[in-house]
């Protein structure tokens, strides 16, 4: 196995540069945008809640599709979809790191929009955060399957986006499912604990 | 008949079971209490997270529009424009950039790696402190941030990492880096330094003074580092908790050449660092450092976990580890996406050349690294790898 190693090393390291290293064409790149821009930026606005971050990250996907497209370009739209989902729950981890942000924003958020239940929108604020705070603490890609699926992806098209065999498809969302309740459980044992 | 496993009665639950297998999962169910309970468990936790998925959405979905395709592509025009003239940074320069500096940390980290192999007669000459670490060759491990960590996720784990970083190791330098003539740096002490003959550009010569690194490892946090990153196998010695390890730099000397000026304050806390003013080809020198840690930690075992963390197997890091010298090695992780290297003799050595892989330059900028005589060398500029090489061989 070392030997398949080194030699996998000795290839990516060799003097031709794959395929995915070349630039994706304009008129390529300006097709994609037209095609995917809206609904890469409501993938990742579901995941991270914010539209101005969700366009941020969207232009780093489609920075990214520019500089290192996927080999097969009858895959964008998959690529697209994995990339995004990628993005948003590495911003959804990052945010972890700042707690108190959600709080906030949901705060300002409900000041912003002054709706007729606050109570309601606090309390669909508060479940917001929760999951979203599950899906930063789980392995990412059962994250990025369980996200992938209940924005309406088929198992066929999951299978393709994350490239897993479709036969597998069941059994990890499964897996992932158990997971997320397990960690939604703790959280909202966490939270109901007397302090 | 065989139970169906609990992906199938996933993916019966789901409607999307193959047309042949619906019938016959379907029959089972309805003849097996066992199933049927099962199927009930996925079909409520399916409910239940699908209500709680929802949340996601809202109002505001519907009636935002997001900037138009052509908006997008002004902004990505923009940001292109700015990493290209980002790109137009030496590599170096580049690679001792904040962006970099917790990966450099992490090198720190891997020299303590190195410490491995520790035989135990050795170990009693050492005494409760070892000392024994230095650089006598480099080996590199070519790995695939994306592959290991996913899209994104090498930009995240530096993140996280330059967070851990800033709470477990300090830097003390022993000076502030100063230009200096080609006098004094011939009369240190501490290394003969070695300049290279007849190339082309007004020289400049900047000494970086010692600096020691300390590292206090806090292994719990360590591990919920790893654990954050998708990491869930890898074994730490539980000797590493508390443990104090002492990194020992000695003074870098650096020779520039061509058409640069050397920038000193953006030396400053950021030991190894090369910053000039312009294109240059820059030579740095320094004698191997030197790595101190507890006795009777399983620096074998650390090592195996560094390589797992660059993406090998259990199996394949202690095979690796076995045809490798750590008490003489460093071990270079570089992001084969950013770079790419071959292995060449310099200086009469075995050396590196690194180049970047996605380079926009009209020509192609170089690191070269080499081990001679316990000093390690690197030489960074523009132009082709045997330029390079002649640079090196020239080294009186």
């Amino acid at each position: 196995m070392t030997t398949t190693w080194r030699r996998t090393i000795a290839t990516a390291a060799g003097t031709g540069a794959p395929a995915s290293d070349q630039y994706l064409a304009e008129e390529l790149l300006q097709e994609a945008l037209e095609q995917h821009w809206a609904r890469v930026c409501r993938t990742l606005y579901h995941l991270v809640g914010d539209w101005s971050e969700a366009e941020d990250l969207a232009i780093e996907v489609f920075l990214r599709l520019h500089h290192h497209p996927p080999r097969d370009l009858e895959r964008v739209s998959a690529w697209l979809y994995r990339v995004a989902s990628n993005a948003g729950l590495n911003a959804l981890r990052a945010r972890k790191r700042r707690q108190s942000y959600e709080t906030a924003a949901g705060q300002w958020t409900l000041q912003q929009q002054d709706p007729i239940d606050p109570v309601t929108e606090l309390e669909r604020r508060q479940d917001q955060a929760q999951v979203r705070a599950v899906l930063a603490a789980m392995r990412p890609r059962q994250a990025q399957l369980l996200f992938l699926r209940y924005l309406g992806l088929s198992y066929a098209e999951l299978a393709r986006v994350l490239e897993m065999a479709p036969g597998s498809v069941g059994t990890m969302l499964a897996r992932a499912e158990r997971a997320f309740e397990r960690r939604y459980r703790a959280v909202e044992d966490k939270d109901a604990t007397p302090k | 008949m065989r139970h169906p496993s609990e992906g199938q009665l996933m993916t019966y639950a789901d409607d999307a079971l193959a047309a042949g297998d619906v019938e016959r999962v379907r029959r089972h169910v309805q003849s097996c209490d066992r199933c049927a309970r099962v199927l009930m468990v996925l079909t409520d936790r399916r409910a239940s997270i699908a209500s709680r998925m929802q949340s996601l959405s809202d109002a505001s979905q519907v009636a935002h529009r997001p900037v138009s395709p052509q908006a997008a592509r002004r902004r990505l025009g923009a940001l292109e424009a700015q990493e290209s003239r980002e790109a137009g940074m030496p590599l170096l320069k580049t690679w001792f950039s904040k962006r970099y500096r917790p990966a450099w940390a992490a090198l720190v980290i891997v020299m303590v790696l190195g410490l491995s192999l520790l035989s135990p007669p050795v170990r009693a000459l050492a005494g409760n402190f070892l000392n024994l670490f230095r650089v006598q060759k480099i080996e590199v491990v070519a790995f695939d941030p994306v592959a290991v960590l996913g899209e994104g996720g090498f930009e995240s784990a530096m993140s996280s990492l330059e967070t851990v970083m800033d709470e477990q190791v300090t830097v003390s330098l022993s000076g502030e880096p100063q230009t200096v003539d080609e006098g004094t740096l011939r009369g240190l002490s501490s290394i003969r330094v070695r300049l290279p003959q007849g190339i082309e550009g007004e020289p400049h010569y900047v000494l970086q003074p010692a600096a020691a690194i300390s590292v206090q490892v806090d292994l719990p946090r360590i591990q919920a580092l790893l654990l954050e990153l998708g990491y869930e196998d890898v074994d730490l010695p539980e000797s590493l908790d508390g443990a104090d390890v002492a990194v020992a730099l000695n003074p870098l000397v650096v020779a520039a050449y061509g058409m640069c000026e050397p920038n000193t304050e953006a030396w400053a806390g950021a030991h190894g660092t090369s910053d000039f003013d312009g294109p240059c080809t820059v030579l740095m020198q320094m004698r191997s450092p030197t790595v101190s840690g507890p006795a009777g930690l399983d620096v074998d075992q650390l090592g195996q976990a560094y390589l797992q963390l660059l993406g090998m197997s259990a199996g394949e890091a202690q095979r690796f580890s076995e045809h490798l010298d750590w008490t003489a090695t460093l071990v270079l992780p570089l992001p084969r996406t950013e770079v790419s290297y071959d292995e060449l003799t310099v200086d009469g050595v075995t050396g590196v050349l690194i180049r970047p892989t996605h380079n926009r330059l009209p020509e192609d900028e170089y690191v070269l690294m080499w081990v001679k005589d316990d000093i390690v060398y690197g030489l960074s500029g523009i132009g082709s790898g045997t330029a390079a090489v002649q640079i090196a061989n020239s080294l009186d």
